[in-house]
């Protein structure tokens, strides 16, 4: 059963890198990478306890691949050429990405499968993508792209840190209410209907008029542009996962146990703190994860109104028409939404698991 | 009050296309002047309408066989692995994506449609699947009692008790991209994101209100038009 899961999505990659505009592989590596295309396939046919190896393999063979052949290509070269991954070597590895997914669940520790990952990583530290245009690019960026990360990470903690100070209370309050739930979940998906770019748009005009009537606010940075509207639109997305999970999980704590905790003569805050809101938490925190995700991508395009972030970087690279610049701002901006995702996830599935209350 | 709701945006929206009505509206921003456009507002959206509808059929033309295909008995595996590998694809950041298209597709509208097919799939698929899971197989059973071919039951039983359903993921994916949309034009596809942008880098606010209050009346009315279509169908 589940071969027939990793099957059809080894069929769906070319194996060629860099094909069009300058080089394909070699014909000795290019039997190699088809070799290995189809390797995690038969090993799911035939041996799914070992898919996670040759999955692990693919993925990590891409990596060295790119390495090798951005190196190839660059040897004799002036030292402005740049040697990108073309879109074999994308797909190739976007194939391995979703095979090693797919691994993961056949293994018999899930971790294994992400191996692959490791030996990429390890690739990457030890130097051997150096020549890879977007390492080119990134090197010539050092210190200010890891301020551009940092600042996303602020504005993502800072979003998600008001929203769940202004959300969690909010939520213990109206779970409670009925019409009150209705009204305050109805503003927040209203809310959410908004397109990002619309509602940053919409807080401009606003915030500088805050500005310009106050000028001791201005002061603190607040104004039109910048990370005060950004911070603002962001929270407000952030509050309806966290609102309509809050309440959903609270509304969903058993009755009985309710009943149970009252009859062995609990206070009502003794009621909250011990009993519903340990059994609420892990659906609560997915809400959470859902707003962080969320956040991660519209701290992107929070850049468009000078808020600073990974998203600069993509709207620099979109001006200039420099596709590594984009890349440099999206990869990451990508991996960081995926990682938080993972990491949450797991942190949810530990809780579950913890507090013994419904996953 | 929800059939109020359903024409109130709209009306907003046909009101503030009304050639003069917003730009006169929003003048005060800009000190007195109106902001000028090189496109008139009504094209933008129709535009941006274009973008979403083009990417709403490849999403229907794409989402509802898969999430069919792989719901048949039997392919559980492949099941889950669609539903977690469509639930990845919202999880990669709307610009990033879009970005990353670029590369390879150039700038305008290729790009664009392709993160929106992307983003519109998730909730098809997820909805798709989870509808289809949904269906009591009490029914099932009772439907092969009859001597009903797969064919039938998926026309007369499947379908329909997972409609409600499959149309609400329509419908967020619809809506989700009109904000989608608004980003694609970072990337030249046109849109009501082009005001925005323009407004921005010229530091002209009356522009940026422009474009963001049509995208919001637009992504609201599609909204309550949608949910009004589905709820009169049920």
């Amino acid at each position: 059963m589940l071969a027939g899961a990793v099957l059809p999505w080894v069929l769906l990659r070319p194996n060629r890198l860099a094909p069009g505009d300058s080089v394909g592989l070699p014909p000795a590596l290019l039997a190699g990478a088809v070799l290995l295309a189809l390797l995690p396939g038969f090993s799911a046919w035939r041996t799914p306890r070992l898919t996670w190896l040759a999955a692990a393999l693919t993925l990590w063979a891409g990596v060295w691949l790119l390495g090798n052949q951005t190196g190839a290509a660059l040897a004799g070269q002036l030292p402005f050429a740049r040697a990108s991954a073309a879109s074999g070597a994308w797909l190739y590895l976007l194939g391995a990405g979703v095979t090693s997914y797919g691994a993961a669940r056949l293994a018999p520790r899930a971790g294994l499968a992400w191996l692959g990952l490791a030996g990429a990583a390890a690739l990457l530290l030890s130097g051997h993508l150096n020549s890879w245009s977007v390492l080119v690019e990134g090197r010539a960026e050092g210190e200010r792209w890891g301020a551009a990360l940092a600042q996303h990470l602020r504005l993502v903690g800072g979003a998600l840190g008001l929203a769940l100070l202004i959300g969690a209370p909010l939520a213990v309050w109206i779970s409670g209410r009925d019409r009150a739930a209705a009204t305050v979940l109805g503003l927040a998906s209203g809310i959410q209907t908004l397109p990002s770019l619309a509602l940053l748009g919409l807080l401009i005009a606003p915030l500088s008029a805050l500005a310009n009537a106050v000028p001791a606010l201005r002061e603190v940075g607040v104004g039109g542009i910048g990370v005060a509207p950004a911070l603002t639109a962001m929270t407000l997305y952030a509050l309806l996962p966290v609102l309509r999970n809050g309440v959903a999980s609270l509304r969903g704590v058993s009755a009985s146990a309710v009943d149970a905790a009252r009859g062995m003569g609990m206070t009502p805050a003794q009621l909250f703190w011990r009993v519903q809101l340990p059994l609420a938490l892990p659906v609560w925190l997915s809400g959470v994860r859902q707003a962080a995700v969320l956040l991660t991508g519209v701290a992107a395009v929070a850049a468009l109104i000078g808020a600073g972030g990974l998203g600069t970087y993509i709207l620099g690279g979109l001006q200039s028409a420099a596709s590594d610049l984009i890349l440099l701002g999206a990869v990451p901006a990508a991996l960081l939404a995926l990682a938080l995702d993972g990491g949450l996830r797991r942190a949810e599935g530990w809780l579950a698991r913890r507090l013994g209350g419904p996953a | 009050m929800r059939g109020l709701g359903a024409l109130l945006w709209p009306a907003l929206l046909v009101l503030c296309l009304w050639p003069g009505v917003l730009p006169g509206l929003l003048a005060p921003l800009a000190g007195g002047e109106p902001p000028t456009l090189d496109t008139p507002l009504w094209r933008l959206t129709l535009v941006h309408l274009g973008l979403v509808a083009a990417a709403t059929v490849v999403v229907v033309a794409l989402g509802v066989p898969l999430a069919l295909a792989v719901t048949r008995p039997g392919r559980d595996a492949l099941r889950d692995l669609t539903g977690a590998v469509a639930g990845l694809g919202q999880t990669v950041p709307t610009f990033a994506l879009l970005a990353l298209a670029v590369p390879a597709l150039g700038f305008g509208w290729p790009p664009t449609l392709l993160g929106l097919v992307l983003y519109g799939l998730t909730p098809v698929v997820g909805n798709g699947i989870a509808a289809l899971r949904a269906v009591d197989p009490d029914a099932l059973d009772a439907a092969r009692g009859m001597g009903m071919t797969p064919g039938q039951t998926l026309r007369r039983i499947e379908l329909p008790l997972a409609r409600p359903v499959l149309l609400a993921g329509i419908r967020t994916a619809t809506v989700y991209n009109v904000g989608t949309a608004t980003v694609g034009a970072a990337l030249g596809a046109g849109g009501l994101g082009e005001p925005i942008i323009n407004g921005l880098s010229q530091q002209n606010t009356a522009l940026v209100m422009v474009g963001a209050v049509l995208a919001a009346l637009l992504a609201l009315s599609l909204d309550a038009l949608l949910g009004q279509g589905s709820r009169q169908r049920q």
